[in-house]
Protein backbone atom coordinates (compact mmCIF):
# COMPACT_ATOMS: atom_id res chain seq x y z
CA UNK A 1 0.00 0.00 0.00
CA UNK A 2 2.96 2.55 0.81
CA UNK A 3 4.56 1.65 -2.49
CA UNK A 4 1.04 2.24 -4.31
CA UNK A 5 0.82 5.26 -2.76
CA UNK A 6 4.63 6.69 -3.44
CA UNK A 7 4.07 5.26 -6.85
CA UNK A 8 1.04 7.87 -7.61
CA UNK A 9 2.93 11.00 -6.04
CA UNK A 10 6.39 9.74 -8.22
CA UNK A 11 4.47 9.55 -11.13
CA UNK A 12 1.62 12.91 -10.64
CA UNK A 13 5.31 14.43 -9.58
CA UNK A 14 6.62 13.23 -12.92
CA UNK A 15 3.60 14.55 -14.75
CA UNK A 16 2.66 17.57 -13.20
CA UNK A 17 2.05 19.58 -16.60
CA UNK A 18 -0.02 16.92 -18.64
CA UNK A 19 -3.43 18.80 -17.51
CA UNK A 20 -6.14 19.49 -19.63
CA UNK A 21 -5.40 21.03 -23.11
CA UNK A 22 -1.81 20.52 -22.77
CA UNK A 23 0.46 18.14 -25.17
CA UNK A 24 4.00 16.98 -24.63
CA UNK A 25 6.42 19.29 -26.64
CA UNK A 26 7.82 18.32 -29.70
CA UNK A 27 11.43 16.08 -29.01
CA UNK A 28 12.90 15.68 -32.45
CA UNK A 29 14.98 18.28 -34.35
CA UNK A 30 14.16 17.42 -37.56
CA UNK A 31 10.28 17.74 -37.09
CA UNK A 32 11.01 20.88 -35.05
CA UNK A 33 12.48 22.40 -38.32
CA UNK A 34 10.67 20.73 -41.30
CA UNK A 35 7.75 20.88 -40.27
CA UNK A 36 7.71 24.29 -38.23
CA UNK A 37 9.38 25.93 -41.52
CA UNK A 38 6.17 26.85 -42.85
CA UNK A 39 3.59 26.97 -40.18
CA UNK A 40 3.90 25.74 -36.07
CA UNK A 41 5.21 22.35 -36.03
CA UNK A 42 1.84 20.86 -34.90
CA UNK A 43 2.38 17.94 -31.83
CA UNK A 44 1.41 15.07 -33.60
CA UNK A 45 -1.02 13.89 -30.91
CA UNK A 46 -3.50 15.92 -32.62
CA UNK A 47 -3.78 13.70 -35.42
CA UNK A 48 -4.33 9.42 -35.67
CA UNK A 49 -1.55 7.51 -37.33
CA UNK A 50 -3.38 6.95 -40.54
CA UNK A 51 -4.10 10.99 -40.97
CA UNK A 52 -0.01 11.22 -40.63
CA UNK A 53 0.79 8.37 -43.11
CA UNK A 54 -1.54 9.99 -45.95
CA UNK A 55 0.17 13.75 -45.01
CA UNK A 56 3.43 12.30 -45.19
CA UNK A 57 3.05 10.22 -47.95
CA UNK A 58 1.32 13.39 -50.25
CA UNK A 59 3.94 16.16 -49.29
CA UNK A 60 4.36 17.07 -53.25
CA UNK A 61 0.79 18.57 -52.58
CA UNK A 62 0.47 19.76 -49.12
CA UNK A 63 -2.59 21.81 -49.05
CA UNK A 64 -1.82 23.77 -52.25
CA UNK A 65 2.12 23.81 -51.68
CA UNK A 66 5.20 21.81 -52.35
CA UNK A 67 6.33 20.62 -49.06
CA UNK A 68 8.84 17.76 -51.11
CA UNK A 69 11.22 16.23 -48.55
CA UNK A 70 14.47 14.39 -48.92
CA UNK A 71 13.50 10.95 -48.66
CA UNK A 72 15.63 10.16 -45.33
CA UNK A 73 14.31 13.62 -43.93
CA UNK A 74 11.02 12.62 -44.72
CA UNK A 75 11.24 8.92 -43.25
CA UNK A 76 12.37 10.26 -40.01
CA UNK A 77 9.74 13.16 -39.83
CA UNK A 78 6.83 10.29 -40.79
CA UNK A 79 8.76 7.83 -37.97
CA UNK A 80 7.70 10.56 -35.08
CA UNK A 81 4.23 11.36 -36.13
CA UNK A 82 3.43 7.85 -35.93
CA UNK A 83 5.34 7.01 -33.09
CA UNK A 84 3.42 10.11 -31.36
CA UNK A 85 0.41 10.26 -32.96
CA UNK A 86 -3.12 10.65 -30.80
CA UNK A 87 -4.83 7.18 -31.21
CA UNK A 88 -1.16 5.67 -30.17
CA UNK A 89 0.25 8.35 -27.69
CA UNK A 90 -0.53 8.21 -23.57
CA UNK A 91 -1.38 12.03 -24.05
CA UNK A 92 -4.86 12.59 -22.55
CA UNK A 93 -5.49 15.47 -24.74
CA UNK A 94 -3.98 13.25 -28.06
CA UNK A 95 -6.61 10.42 -26.78
CA UNK A 96 -9.73 12.87 -26.66
CA UNK A 97 -8.89 14.37 -30.33
CA UNK A 98 -8.48 10.65 -31.54
CA UNK A 99 -11.67 9.54 -29.98
CA UNK A 100 -13.42 12.37 -31.29
CA UNK A 101 -13.68 11.46 -34.73
CA UNK A 102 -14.83 7.87 -34.00
CA UNK A 103 -16.38 6.28 -37.13
CA UNK A 104 -16.00 9.14 -39.20
CA UNK A 105 -14.18 10.61 -41.91
CA UNK A 106 -10.29 10.86 -41.94
CA UNK A 107 -9.00 14.08 -40.62
CA UNK A 108 -5.94 15.54 -42.76
CA UNK A 109 -6.20 18.83 -40.85
CA UNK A 110 -6.12 19.11 -37.36
CA UNK A 111 -8.96 22.22 -37.84
CA UNK A 112 -11.23 19.24 -39.21
CA UNK A 113 -10.70 16.74 -36.28
CA UNK A 114 -14.35 17.01 -34.26
CA UNK A 115 -12.60 17.99 -30.97
CA UNK A 116 -10.44 20.64 -32.64
CA UNK A 117 -13.96 21.94 -34.04
CA UNK A 118 -16.03 21.23 -30.76
CA UNK A 119 -12.93 23.37 -28.78
CA UNK A 120 -13.06 26.46 -31.45
CA UNK A 121 -16.85 26.85 -32.30
CA UNK A 122 -17.18 30.01 -30.15
CA UNK A 123 -14.51 31.72 -31.77
CA UNK A 124 -16.28 34.45 -33.75
CA UNK A 125 -15.94 34.25 -37.93
CA UNK A 126 -14.53 37.67 -37.72
CA UNK A 127 -11.44 36.70 -35.12
CA UNK A 128 -9.85 34.16 -37.90
CA UNK A 129 -9.47 37.27 -40.70
CA UNK A 130 -7.54 39.40 -38.43
CA UNK A 131 -4.15 39.65 -40.08
CA UNK A 132 -2.53 39.15 -37.08
CA UNK A 133 -4.35 35.50 -37.41
CA UNK A 134 -4.85 34.79 -41.13
CA UNK A 135 -5.02 30.99 -41.15
CA UNK A 136 -6.64 28.52 -38.60
CA UNK A 137 -2.58 26.80 -38.83
CA UNK A 138 -1.45 29.82 -36.79
CA UNK A 139 -2.25 28.39 -33.28
CA UNK A 140 0.23 30.46 -31.51
CA UNK A 141 -1.45 34.21 -32.75
CA UNK A 142 -4.08 33.10 -29.53
CA UNK A 143 -2.35 30.25 -27.66
CA UNK A 144 1.34 32.20 -27.05
CA UNK A 145 2.05 28.72 -25.38
CA UNK A 146 1.37 26.59 -28.13
CA UNK A 147 4.62 25.78 -29.77
CA UNK A 148 5.40 24.22 -26.30
CA UNK A 149 2.05 22.36 -26.05
CA UNK A 150 -0.24 24.41 -24.08
CA UNK A 151 -3.16 25.29 -25.25
CA UNK A 152 -5.59 25.99 -21.83
CA UNK A 153 -4.89 29.21 -22.09
CA UNK A 154 -8.36 30.60 -23.79
CA UNK B 1 41.95 48.27 -19.72
CA UNK B 2 41.71 50.61 -22.76
CA UNK B 3 43.96 47.92 -24.82
CA UNK B 4 42.15 45.21 -23.67
CA UNK B 5 38.94 47.02 -25.40
CA UNK B 6 40.84 48.04 -28.27
CA UNK B 7 41.99 43.82 -29.39
CA UNK B 8 38.73 43.10 -28.06
CA UNK B 9 36.92 45.27 -30.47
CA UNK B 10 39.12 44.14 -33.34
CA UNK B 11 38.70 40.63 -32.56
CA UNK B 12 35.09 41.03 -32.73
CA UNK B 13 35.56 43.14 -36.07
CA UNK B 14 37.21 40.48 -37.11
CA UNK B 15 35.46 37.49 -36.20
CA UNK B 16 32.29 39.41 -37.95
CA UNK B 17 33.96 40.05 -40.69
CA UNK B 18 35.38 36.35 -41.48
CA UNK B 19 31.65 34.94 -41.02
CA UNK B 20 30.00 37.02 -43.80
CA UNK B 21 33.09 36.31 -45.63
CA UNK B 22 32.54 32.72 -45.18
CA UNK B 23 29.05 33.19 -45.90
CA UNK B 24 29.76 34.85 -49.29
CA UNK B 25 32.30 32.32 -50.40
CA UNK B 26 29.55 29.75 -49.65
CA UNK B 27 27.50 31.69 -51.53
CA UNK B 28 29.97 32.25 -54.54
CA UNK B 29 30.34 28.76 -54.46
CA UNK B 30 26.29 27.62 -55.31
CA UNK B 31 26.86 30.26 -57.56
CA UNK B 32 29.84 28.85 -59.24
CA UNK B 33 27.62 25.47 -59.66
CA UNK B 34 24.74 27.00 -61.29
CA UNK B 35 26.50 29.00 -63.39
CA UNK B 36 28.35 25.44 -65.04
CA UNK B 37 24.86 24.14 -65.21
CA UNK B 38 23.31 27.01 -67.05
CA UNK B 39 25.86 26.85 -69.83
CA UNK B 40 25.45 23.16 -69.92
CA UNK B 41 21.55 23.55 -70.38
CA UNK B 42 22.46 27.10 -73.01
CA UNK B 43 26.30 26.93 -74.43
CA UNK B 44 25.38 30.61 -75.45
CA UNK B 45 24.72 31.68 -71.76
CA UNK B 46 27.63 34.13 -70.12
CA UNK B 47 26.90 35.25 -66.65
CA UNK B 48 23.84 36.21 -64.69
CA UNK B 49 21.98 39.00 -64.05
CA UNK B 50 20.60 40.97 -61.16
CA UNK B 51 17.97 42.82 -63.52
CA UNK B 52 16.40 39.47 -64.84
CA UNK B 53 16.64 37.85 -61.08
CA UNK B 54 14.58 40.87 -60.32
CA UNK B 55 12.02 40.20 -63.28
CA UNK B 56 11.46 36.99 -62.12
CA UNK B 57 10.86 37.50 -58.37
CA UNK B 58 8.00 40.16 -59.55
CA UNK B 59 6.30 38.40 -62.24
CA UNK B 60 3.05 36.58 -61.87
CA UNK B 61 3.02 33.44 -63.21
CA UNK B 62 0.03 31.26 -64.89
CA UNK B 63 1.64 27.67 -64.27
CA UNK B 64 1.85 26.86 -60.40
CA UNK B 65 -0.32 26.32 -57.88
CA UNK B 66 -3.84 28.94 -57.71
CA UNK B 67 -2.69 30.32 -54.24
CA UNK B 68 1.24 30.98 -54.93
CA UNK B 69 1.33 33.20 -58.21
CA UNK B 70 4.41 34.91 -57.55
CA UNK B 71 7.58 34.87 -55.40
CA UNK B 72 5.83 37.83 -53.65
CA UNK B 73 2.89 36.27 -52.71
CA UNK B 74 5.06 34.92 -49.65
CA UNK B 75 8.33 37.11 -49.56
CA UNK B 76 6.32 40.63 -50.38
CA UNK B 77 6.98 43.11 -52.89
CA UNK B 78 10.29 44.08 -50.61
CA UNK B 79 13.16 41.25 -50.59
CA UNK B 80 14.31 43.43 -47.41
CA UNK B 81 11.14 42.59 -45.71
CA UNK B 82 9.99 39.77 -43.93
CA UNK B 83 7.34 37.33 -45.52
CA UNK B 84 4.52 35.57 -44.24
CA UNK B 85 3.46 31.59 -45.70
CA UNK B 86 0.05 31.21 -46.55
CA UNK B 87 -0.49 29.48 -42.82
CA UNK B 88 0.85 32.99 -41.25
CA UNK B 89 3.97 32.02 -40.09
CA UNK B 90 6.77 35.39 -40.19
CA UNK B 91 9.28 34.32 -43.04
CA UNK B 92 12.96 36.05 -42.27
CA UNK B 93 13.66 38.30 -45.02
CA UNK B 94 15.30 36.74 -48.70
CA UNK B 95 17.52 39.48 -48.84
CA UNK B 96 21.24 38.63 -48.58
CA UNK B 97 21.40 42.10 -46.18
CA UNK B 98 18.10 41.11 -44.55
CA UNK B 99 19.53 37.62 -43.38
CA UNK B 100 23.55 37.16 -44.19
CA UNK B 101 22.79 33.42 -44.37
CA UNK B 102 20.91 33.24 -47.28
CA UNK B 103 22.05 30.87 -50.23
CA UNK B 104 25.13 29.91 -48.29
CA UNK B 105 23.78 26.25 -47.59
CA UNK B 106 23.50 24.01 -50.85
CA UNK B 107 20.76 21.76 -48.96
CA UNK B 108 18.27 24.32 -48.32
CA UNK B 109 19.34 26.14 -51.84
CA UNK B 110 17.93 22.70 -53.10
CA UNK B 111 14.85 22.11 -51.12
CA UNK B 112 13.42 25.60 -51.70
CA UNK B 113 14.27 26.12 -55.49
CA UNK B 114 12.63 22.32 -55.52
CA UNK B 115 9.58 23.43 -53.75
CA UNK B 116 8.63 26.65 -54.47
CA UNK B 117 9.48 26.77 -57.93
CA UNK B 118 6.72 23.68 -58.86
CA UNK B 119 4.46 26.02 -56.17
CA UNK B 120 4.69 29.04 -58.28
CA UNK B 121 5.58 28.35 -61.67
CA UNK B 122 4.23 24.36 -61.78
CA UNK B 123 8.06 23.26 -62.66
CA UNK B 124 11.30 23.55 -61.76
CA UNK B 125 13.27 26.42 -62.03
CA UNK B 126 16.45 26.72 -64.71
CA UNK B 127 20.01 26.86 -63.47
CA UNK B 128 20.12 30.43 -64.82
CA UNK B 129 16.90 31.23 -63.25
CA UNK B 130 18.48 30.04 -59.70
CA UNK B 131 21.37 32.49 -60.64
CA UNK B 132 19.84 35.60 -61.64
CA UNK B 133 17.73 35.18 -58.64
CA UNK B 134 20.48 34.67 -56.26
CA UNK B 135 22.32 37.69 -57.72
CA UNK B 136 19.41 40.11 -57.67
CA UNK B 137 19.16 38.88 -53.92
CA UNK B 138 22.76 39.43 -52.80
CA UNK B 139 22.24 42.91 -53.89
CA UNK B 140 19.24 43.32 -52.00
Amino acid sequence: MRYLIMLAIMTGAAFPAWADERLPPIKNEMVAKECGACHMAFQPQFLPQESWRKVMDTLPSHFGEDASLPEASRREIADYLLANAGDVSQSREGKKFARSIGNGPLPLRITEVPRWVREHREVRAKAWLDPRVRSKANCQACHRGAGFGLYDDD
Amino acid sequence: MKRFTIAAAFVACAALYSASAMADTRRDAILAEFLAQARQEDPSFTEFSAERGKVFFHAKQAGGKPDTPSCTTCHTETPQAKGRTRAGKEIDPIAVSGKPTRFTDPAEVGKWFGRNCKSVLGRECTAAEKGDFITFMTGQ
